[in-house]
This record gives structure tokens, sequence and C-alpha cells, in this order.
């Protein structure tokens, strides 16, 4: 048998927080680790990461990796890329696993080029097979999963979001922060950013959001989000679309989710004008309910759906509104008495 | 309207116009099991194999070698025989062009002109192979639901088909005295889907007849039978017929529907009554209600015809000429006049027909409109057959078959 | 300036799942018979940039460069009748079965053989497999600085400056070129191709190499020099049965509402 070997889990943040994706990454690469004695290490790229460390360790990691340097505030691939590859070369992990973000999915591909390997990206599981990591993955749209193995090492792959329950955070876990400045040369800086543009975020974000309502091409114009948000609204969600929806810029593109965009596993998804193709329940397909509301009775969508209701949303969606806010009095009636 | 920039294509490897396509509907192993004709892009009077419209009423059956078909015929014939495809050929053939048409074509038309609401389409890409799915499922919708949907339209096409006039078969087995109908059996076999006859009614509030398991069958009274134009077909537009319409044999009954152009012919049987075939006494027929005790089977279409040019999703157009294009047919025989109105029907002028008008074969005819006015338009078109038949002739019924109204576009000059 | 673009040709993915059989046994994707085979929407797109990037610069020059067998030639042509000006065909027998790593190195060697290059453009991911590996492993084999999901490239002088999607947003970069960009689908619909481009396409030319053309050894492409072990390819099993609720809509509300209510959804 092998000797114990490192899985490394490339951090992300989220206002100055762990993101949720990161959190259940360590618990993955945890449950992975439990039949081996393997050890859980976790790289977190930041200039400032106050408390970072230790809740890396809270959440799972055994070593932390406090990647230090001005240039790897944010995310920057040139400069990620050359940090993470020379931890590696250095720590010499058997498993990179980063989440499948915008970050995730640059950073993946390119490390794994970088250093001779090869990645499996958007998984949606990892496991174990006579010790060498094995790779499940959506593709064809969605439509179809391969599961993948690598002839090299170390095996990279970017997860999507819900692929393990995250561990209850445990300040008593013990670990080693280890702190690292990467020699980032010239060549990192052949990128440079002018400018972020991030979309504002009103009330929930996608990925934590319980409720997720998210509207389709049926909606048949940008008007129709309006009323999704006031349902998000009543219901305390949040509101997502499928890719059509973005391109023709009736909502944020931030809103996306599928294949190409978001991955969200809330509790309720309630889809609305979405036809339910391969590609956009890739990216929702882990919710624990769906609610399907198309006027096209054959829509794809009822394939998933748990409750189904067939006709106009522009009818249905108001009337579901009022039925909930008969039952939930509006807020600020409460605060009146 | 900016105009239409001509879309490039590689045909056989070479460049060229993007080929009008058949919008057809696919069962779940990807099989064309309908198809709507692309008719306003097509040119010329023969629609071409591949683009013409697929209809069926049973599920399309499994293919049968031509080496391997038999065709049956017996009943009230002095000698029943079988007949190979080779035998079939061996008698005179004949060549006949004509147009085959749905008997439910436009029949959303009726309500439109009736009820008024959104005009169909002619160039609506889904309709087809929403349908396709709907049949899938197998699911009888409401007529709530039924009403909003889009119907059918561009079931119409029109083809040269080559074969042996059915009188020539009935030659050979001997008519005895006193013989009424020809049956025509398919192989296709099923259960009629009701789902798919109340969306092709309009409505699914009264009782459909359940026959159970059948066979496609159409009882043809004898005097159609023989006539010399209705043909067992192997042929179509220069080439063998394909599966999915009817190989190896099926009938040709120029100027009648193409319920009764019953494809993949397997049995002919001569009878000294009407059958009670179930696409015959069920459906396919006119009546005034599902109760109707005076029902009656569609035969003949009525005088047809539609305009490919301009289309309302041509509007607005800009000021000058425009040339006023479109087809125009009947069942009972040439078309000899098309009148053209830009008044909402109050004043009618001829259009030109461009030869050849053949009996069976639509026409194309045209009218050089001088716009020269901005403002809306309806433009209006109606043809006149060689009966002296003027359209409309078929009234609303509902079931909605053989719609002939005039159906205007509605554009703007500007 | 020349810009080339990576495309590959995959099945309509357009076309209903059902068209599609997997072999298990093969694990390997059976498009149905007859079944179009297409430019990966994505890298359409790439072909789309680079067009757009020739509208401002005259001298701008894109080659389309493709690893398939000799159908994929139908994809190249795709791209010359858009507007793209010549193309690159890689088609060896060798090439089969290539993995994200084995195609990289070939369209590599194919980049260093076309000689200078400013621009890489591809797809963000191919609408088949879905991975979006092979984009970035071409820049990070050239030693490329590398952008991806670029919903917007444009070009000033050597420098390209490009609009990349975030999760939250999109941030503008620069690079110098040589650079590699991958396009994503917020770039917008691709253009079709109009019957004067196509006439024009047929007289472009097409060149085809073939492994040894590229000084690749057998070994080192398609199957032999791959890194991934492909050890399943299912379709997963749905259980799932939609309970429709009927009625008017004020009745389908209040039923949802009342069954979203009793399994504690809401």
């Amino acid at each position: 048998m092998t000797a114990a070997s490192t899985t490394l889990v490339i951090a992300e943040l989220a206002q100055g927080r762990l993101s949720r994706l990161t959190a259940e990454l360590l618990a993955l690469a945890r449950r992975l680790a439990a039949g081996t004695g393997d050890t859980v290490a976790a790289a977190v790229f930041a200039n400032r990461a106050d408390g970072v460390p230790e809740e890396l360790i809270a959440r799972g990691a055994d070593h932390v990796y406090w990647m230090e340097h001005a240039q790897l505030e944010h995310y920057h691939g040139e400069s990620w890329v050359s940090a993470a590859a020379q931890l590696c070369r250095e720590q010499v992990p058997a498993l990179v696993l980063a989440g499948h973000t915008a970050a995730g999915a640059d950073l993946a591909p390119r490390l794994a080029f970088r250093l001779g390997t090869a990645v499996a990206t958007g998984c949606v599981a990892v496991s174990l097979s006579g010790g060498r990591p094995v790779f499940t993955r959506p593709c064809f749209g969605g439509n179809a999963r391969e599961t993948l193995s690598f002839t090299t090492a170390p095996a990279v792959a970017t997860l999507r979001a819900g692929c393990c329950e995250a561990l209850a955070r445990d300040d008593t876990r013990r670990g080693e922060v280890t702190r690292v400045v990467p020699q980032l040369d010239d060549e990192t800086r052949r990128v440079t950013v002018v400018e972020r543009l991030t979309d504002a975020v009103e009330g929930v974000q996608l990925e934590d959001a319980q409720i997720v309502i998210a509207g389709g091409r049926g909606l048949n114009g940008p008007d129709g989000f309006r009323w999704l948000e006031q349902l998000a609204g009543v219901l305390g969600g949040a509101v997502g679309a499928s890719r059509v929806p973005c391109d023709l810029g009736w909502c944020p593109r931030s809103w996306q989710i599928g294949l190409t965009g978001r991955t969200v596993q809330p509790e309720l998804y309630i889809a609305v004008g979405i036809s339910g193709a391969g590609h956009h329940m890739a990216g929702c397909g882990g919710a624990k309910a769906i609610v399907a509301v198309n006027t096209d009775r054959d829509a794809a969508i009822f394939k998933d759906a748990r409750f189904g209701v067939v006709g106009d949303y522009l009818q249905i969606v108001p009337a579901f509104i009022d039925e909930l806010q008969k039952l939930r009095p509006p807020i600020n009636a409460d605060e009146r008495r | 309207m900016p105009k239409r920039e001509i879309e490039g294509d590689w045909v056989m490897g070479w460049p060229d116009r993007k080929r009008p396509v058949l919008v057809a509907g696919k069962d779940s192993q990807g099989r064309v099991i309908n198809g709507r004709a692309p008719i306003t892009e097509l040119e010329g009077l023969i629609t071409p194999t591949d683009a013409y419209y697929v209809v069926n009423q049973l599920e399309v059956p499994e293919p049968i070698h031509p080496d391997d078909w038999i065709l049956t015929i017996g009943g009230e014939v002095e000698r029943p025989i079988e007949l190979s495809l080779k035998d079939l050929q061996k008698l005179p053939g004949r060549t006949v062009r004509a147009v085959t048409e749905c008997a439910g074509n436009d029949a959303g038309f009726f309500d439109y002109l009736m009820k008024g609401g959104g005009k169909p389409s002619r160039i609506n890409q889904q309709d087809m192979q929403k349908r396709a799915a709907q049949r899938e499922q197998n699911a009888v919708p409401s007529t709530e639901e039924i009403s909003n949907e889009s119907t059918t339209t561009c079931a119409m096409s029109a083809g040269e088909f080559t074969g042996v006039p059915l009188a020539e078969v009935l030659k050979k087995a001997g008519l005895k005295a006193g013989a009424v109908s020809v049956r025509m059996e398919g192989f296709d076999r099923g259960q009629p889907d009701l789902a798919v006859q109340y969306r092709s009614v309009g409505r699914s509030d009264f009782k459909l007849v359940d026959p159970g398991v059948i066979n496609y069958e159409k009882g043809l009274p004898v005097e159609k039978a023989l006539h010399p134009d209705t043909l067992l077909a192997w042929s179509m537009n220069g080439e063998y017929l394909l599966h999915v319409h009817g190989a190896p044999v099926r009938a040709i009954v120029p100027g009648w529907s193409g319920n009764w152009w019953v494809k993949w012919l397997q049995k002919i049987e001569v009878l000294k009554h009407m059958p009670e075939c179930y696409y015959q006494k069920h459906y396919f027929v006119y009546g005034n209600a599902p109760d109707d005790p005076n029902k009656e089977m569609i035969t003949a279409m009525g005088v047809r015809c539609i305009i490919v040019d301009p289309l309302d999703e041509d509007s607005p157009l800009e000021r000058g000429s425009h040339k006023i294009r479109g087809l125009a047919w009947s069942g009972m025989g040439a078309i000899t006049r098309v009148e053209v109105s830009l008044d909402e029907g109050k004043s009618w002028r001829e259009a030109h027909l461009e030869e050849p008008r053949e009996r069976w074969l639509w026409v194309r005819w045209s009218y050089l409109w001088e716009a020269n006015e901005p403002g809306h338009y309806r433009v209006m078109a109606r043809a006149t057959d060689e009966t002296g038949r003027v359209q409309p002739q078929i009234p609303w019924n509902y079931q909605r078959k053989h719609f002939d109204g005039i159906v205007p576009a509605d554009v703007t000059i500007v | 300036m020349h810009i080339v673009v990576c495309a590959k040709q995959v099945p309509n993915p357009e076309a209903a799942f059902s068209m599609f059989r997997i072999d298990e046994e093969a694990k390997r994707m059976v498009p149905a018979p007859g079944l179009q085979l297409v430019m990966s929407p994505f890298d359409e797109q790439a072909v789309e940039a680079a067009l757009r990037i020739r509208e401002h610069h005259a001298d701008a020059r894109t080659t389309v460069l493709t690893l398939g067998p000799d159908s994929a030639r139908n994809a190249i042509k795709h791209g010359l009748a858009m507007g793209a000006d010549e193309g690159v065909l890689l088609c060896d027998a060798a090439f089969e079965d290539a993995d994200s790593y084995t195609t990289a190195h070939a369209l590599v060697a194919a980049i260093r053989k076309l000689g200078r290059c400013d621009l890489v453009l591809t797809g963000r991911q191919a609408a088949d497999w879905d991975a979006g590996v092979v984009g970035a492993g071409v820049g990070e084999l050239l030693g490329l600085p590398v952008i991806t999901f670029a919903k917007d490239v444009h070009v000033e002088d050597t420098t390209v400056r490009i609009e990349r999607v975030l999760d939250d947003g999109t941030e503008i970069m620069e690079a110098a070129m040589p650079a590699l960009v991958t396009v994503s689908n917020e770039l917008g619909a691709a253009r079709t191709p109009n019957l004067r481009e196509t006439m024009r396409a047929a007289r472009k030319p097409v060149t085809v190499w073939k492994a040894a053309d590229l000084g690749l050894a057998a070994d080192e492409v398609g199957a032999a020099g791959a890194r991934r072990v492909v050890e399943r390819l299912f379709v997963p099993v749905k259980n799932n049965r939609c309970e429709f609720i009927a009625g008017s809509p004020e009745e389908q509300a209040a039923g949802l509402a009342q069954r979203l209510r009793a399994a504690k959804l809401i």
C-alpha cells in the first residue's frame, strides 16, 4: 500500500469568508481521506485572510497553506495558477479539488496542464477505486454521465455545488497553518484586470437560497422577472434564470443556472417558463423538489418536477402570490399590531 | 422590412442556397412521423419528396421488402388474385400529377374566419414537432388546452405519381356486377390516437368511438375507384416511393383529400355495400355536431387558393410594385380563374394563371400590385374551377375538414 | 493579424437526446444515423468573435482549425461560409479517441506549424463532452496568457481587451498578444452564413494535416497518448412522477400552495 497522500482543496472566499462550495470540498476530501488516512490540505490565496485558515481547519482541513501575495487578493488566473503550481510541485498532492466556479473552471485545466496531468471539470461526485480517484461528471448537455480516472498525477477536478454536505464548523479541530509567499514572476502580470463590474445582489445569494424561483424563455420578456421577484420576496427566495433570458438580456447574466452558469441545490426550485433542457437541469437537478409552471404540458421539465402546473404564468404566479399572502400576512401588517 | 438575405448551405459539397426543409415531427428514435411542407419557400409545381408533407393516423408500420410484398385482391371479383410488385408493374402503367392535401389542412382558419382571434401562421415552425411529442404522451387534452394551440397548416403538397390504374387491377380480377365500393387496407395497424383526433377537431368535449386496434382502411366508391387517374402507385417524383409516403405501394385518389390515399397497401376488397370503416364513418366526416345523425363522409376537396407572397410576416412593405403570388387548386378539376381583392372583397381583379393548368395539379397565379398608397391592406384571393365552383365551397363542420375559405394576407404599405 | 479559431464538430446539440444511444460496453455515444453534425455552438461564437474583430481590423486573417474525422471538413466549411479565411483539418486515424490533452497537443503542433499567430480563440467548452479543457490547455502548452469565458473580445494595436464573465458580474481584462481566449455564450448569436459568403467559401483553402505532417509520433496523440481513462458512460435513471395540478389558475395556485405546505417545502 502506498504511503498516505494529500488531497489539496483550492479555497475560494465570498465576502471574506469561506464559500459554501469550499466547505463542501473540504467535507468531500475528508470523506475520501476517511478510509486511507490521507491528509486534507487547503490552499487559500489572499493578501489578508483574517480567520480564514482557522475556518478551513474547523471545516475539515488538516493543513492550510496561506498563499500570501498582493497579486492574489482577487482571482487572477495567471497568478493563482502560478502559485498553485508552485505549491503542488512542493507538496505533491495526489488529488487537487476546486469549485466549478468562474475561478475554479479557469484555474483547474490550466493547473493540470502546467503540472503535466489531467483534469475532470464540473464533476458531481468523486470516489476512490483501488486507491485512485474516479470522477463522475455530466456531459452531452447534462443528459449523460461519464466517470473518469487519470493515468497521471495529481488528478485535478472541479466540483459542482452540492457535491457533498459541508461539515458543521468544529472549532476544536486542530491543524497546521503554513504561510507561503509564492514567487510570482513578470509572466503572471501578462494579464491585467482593468475593471470589475459586479451585479448588485439584493437579498439571498442563489447558492445559499433554500427556495429558488427561476424563469425561462416562457416568460416572454424581462417584465416576467418582476413577478418572480415578487414571489421570491414572499417566499424569502432568490431569483435565477435559464440561459435564454440571460442571453437575451432579460435579466443579469449572473442569474444563469445550468451547465454554463451556476449550480444550485435548494429545498424548493420553482421553474417558470423553463423547458427543462439537460443543460439547465445540470444546474438545478440537485434541488429537493422542483415545481414547474409551463404552458406546454409536454415540456421536459415536468419529467423532473414533483408538482406541475400547466398554464399561463401571468395568471398562475399572481394567484399563487395571493394564495401565499392569504396565509402569511405581509410582515408590516404584523408590525402594525 | 429589410430584404431577406438568401441563406447559404453546402449541398453535395457545393455552396448553394439553403434548401427549404420539411418541418418535421419525429418519434423517439428520430424517425419522421409527420411534417409540414415549407410551402411558402418552394418554387414550381412539384413538391420535392423530402419536403412533402407527412400525416399519419396510425403508427408508421415497419417496412416490408418490396420482394416480400403481396397485394391481395378479393371480395366481389371473378378471380381473387395476389399480385407482387413485379406483377403490378406488368400492368399498363400511368403517371398522374396531383395535389395531396390533408383533410384537416388549415382547419384553424375556420375558427379564425368565424371568431377572429389569432391568425394561424403558415411559417410557424414548432407545431409539428410539438404534435409528435404530444403523440408520444397520448394524453387527451381539454378543449380549452386545444383552443390555445396553433393548428396544422402546410399539410399540402403536389407530386408526380407513377403506378397502375386501380381499374386495371380490378379488371384483371374481374369486377362482379353490383359492386359498390372498393375497400383499400394498409398494413399500418394500431389504435386510433384519441388525443390526435381531438386536437385535429379542435375540441375534446365529446366522446369518440373507440374501434380498438384496426388496420387503416377506406372504402372507395366504385365510380372513383374506376376513374383512370385513381392509381396504385409505387413511384413518386421520379423515384420509388419512400417508406414514409407508403412504400411499396399507396393509393392515389386525385381530388380527394389525403385520408383516401391509403398508404402501405396490402389488401383490396370489392364490396356490394359501403363498409363501415372507422376513418369514414366516425372520423373524416362532415357534420354539424358530434351527435349529428346525418354525418356524411368527406370526399372531394373544395376550391382552394392561398397567397404565398406576401405573408403577414413580410409586412411592412415598401411602396411600389409587388407581385402577389399564390397557388390555387380544386378537388373537382382544373382552376379556370383566380381573382384578387385589395378592398376587403368589394371588388375583384383577375390574376394571371401561370401555365400549365392541369386537372389535378395546382396552378401558380400572380398579380402585379402597384401599391402606391401607404396604409393597411387585406390582400384576398379566390379561385374558380372548371366546374364553375367559386370558393368557398365547404361550410364549417365540427371536425373542421376541407377548409377552403378565403384567407387574407394583412400587409402594411409604408 | 492572424487569428486561429479552434473549433470542433459535434452531433447537433439541439437534437433531442433520444437521438443518441449510449454504448455502455464501448463507452461511446452513438448518434442516430442521419443526425446532423455541426460546429459546436460555442466554437461558432468564437468564429463570430474573430469576424467581429476583423470588422475593425481589415488585415485580420482567420484560420479555422479542427481536429476530427473527414466529416469535420464540413465544420470548417461552415466557418469559412461564416466568413473565416482558411481552414486546417487535423485528420489521422492516430488522432482518434483523443482526450483533452492529446487534442490540445495536436492543435498546438498545428498552430506552431501555421507560424505567426496573434490570437487563438475557441469556445468555452465543446457541446458534446462539456469539459472546457482543451482551450486552456492549448494556451498553457503554447505558453500564452489565457483568458476564459469572454463575452466580448476587442483588439487594439497589440493588446486584446476582454470582458470576462464572472459568477457575479464581469471583469475587463487586457493582455498583450499573442494570447488565448475562450468565448462564452454571452458573446451573442453567431451569424448565419449567407449565400454570397458560402459561395466565396468554396474557393477558400482547406489544408489537411496528418500526425506525421505535424512531426507527432503516433504514440503521443489520440488514444495512445491520452491521460484520461473513461471508466463508464451512462444515462442517469430518473424515477420521477410529476403530479399535475388541474383547475382554474386560482385553483391551481391554491392546490400548489397546499401541497407545498403539506410537504413542508414552504
